[in-house]
């Protein structure tokens, strides 16, 4: 993943040779992780849709929670990750790999968790009988987006102290992270508690077959998040090149 | 424009952004008032007429009466009962022994009248086909 990025003077020939067609993204990387990730995701959704039963009190609407909990997994793991890019920025400020990955990787959080708020939203329409409700564990999700697009807001301006601005919010805003996981057992909500991720001791009964199909649902998400990044940050790679080498031969 | 005079104006900016994220996190602190608590418990209400609250509890079996547009129960949590008269048609998955969330006020006549019924539901998840051929409802 990481060769070093070429900064001595190269020839002519090396830069035209750099702006050769870009390649398509998608094929760049082998195919092999691509159909694991699209069968897992295909098998993940089959098991949601049809092998796991409706839920005997909420019915099908519960179904959304194949979306709603592996989409708010994959916001907490990107948001780790852009914790770890911003701690290697501070560390390594002379470096752009890590603000790179930080923003790729905020840019799928927020995406994650705007698609955990839809989905609640609608699941909550729907069993609760409201959008919305002003509880902890919604409130503290709507700040954890507002968060993030503050980082990214940082991120996408241009200069040193945003840049070092963002890294500084990528570690503070963490703090967040465990607040709206928590949220459930710190303060009174209308949210329910967790039932996979809940203390061992507490934890609720859930139909075998339900929790196959959040479990690979979220190894799902995962797959695809990972695999995003990756596939990303190859084409940040292949664009910065070819920009460098425009560069090069615009001053030959 | 020179490094030093682009430097002071990135701190001004800076100084800008903070004081606006402190205003923020005042006004996020003063939202945040009726939302760590989201609801109240009936005891918490029972001798307090005219407060306006959110109360949350298990609807009582059995006490449960809906008619057009509007429904009445017992709502109890901890030991107290509190008599809930709603205008409105609950929503959602309300229904008999579950939980739900009501907001109002509470009468002078030891009644809860509430605007709005919100339903509550666990974090147990059962399927439909088990519970019907088990026949063990919830």
């Amino acid at each position: 993943m990481s060769h070093p990025v070429h900064h001595g003077p190269a020839t002519t020939a090396n830069a035209r040779s750099r702006l050769a067609p870009l390649p398509t993204p998608f094929l760049t990387p082998s195919l092999t992780p691509l159909l694991a990730g699209t069968g897992t995701v295909v098998g993940s959704a089959v098991i949601a849709v049809v092998l796991a039963p409706a839920d005997a009190v909420q019915g099908q609407w519960q179904r959304l929670m194949y979306l709603h909990v592996p989409a708010a997994w994959l916001a907490y793991l990107c948001f780790a990750g852009v914790l770890v890019a911003s701690c290697f920025q501070l560390r390594r400020p002379a470096s752009r790999l890590p603000a790179r990955w930080g923003r790729a990787a905020a840019e799928l959080g927020v995406a994650a968790t705007g698609v955990t708020l839809l989905a609640g939203s609608i699941w909550g329409h729907a069993v609760w009988g409201v959008w919305w409700a002003w509880d902890a564990r919604l409130v503290s999700t709507a700040v954890m987006f507002l968060v993030y697009l503050a980082y990214l807001a940082l991120r996408w301006t241009d200069g040193r102290l945003p840049g070092r601005a963002a890294a500084g919010v990528g570690v503070i805003g963490f703090a967040i992270v465990p607040v709206v996981h928590f949220s459930v057992i710190w303060f009174t909500t209308l949210h329910q508690q967790a039932t996979l991720l809940a203390p061992p001791t507490k934890a609720p009964p859930i139909d075998p077959r339900m929790a196959v199909a959040l479990g690979l649902s979220v190894l799902a998400f995962t797959a695809v998040g990972v695999l995003a990044l990756i596939l990303r940050m190859g084409l940040v790679r292949t664009l910065v090149a070819r920009r460098r080498a425009a560069d090069e031969l615009r001053r030959s | 424009m020179t490094a030093f005079r682009s430097g002071r104006s990135w701190r001004a900016r800076l100084a800008i952004a903070g004081v606006l994220t402190l205003l923020g996190g005042l006004v996020l602190a003063a939202a945040m008032q009726g939302t760590l608590t989201y609801a109240r418990s009936p005891a918490d209400l029972v001798d307090h007429p005219g407060e306006h609250a959110r109360v949350e509890g298990t609807v009582v079996r059995g006490t449960l009466h809906q008619h057009a547009g509007a429904a009445d129960f017992e709502l109890s949590r901890g030991g107290t009962d509190l008599h809930v008269h709603a205008d409105t048609a609950p929503s959602g998955i309300f229904r008999d022994g579950q939980g739900a969330v009501v907001e109002g006020t509470m009468g002078t006549d030891g009644v809860f009248h509430a605007d709005r019924v919100i339903a509550q539901h666990g974090n147990r998840y059962r399927g439909a086909d088990t519970v019907r051929s088990g026949g063990a409802g919830r």
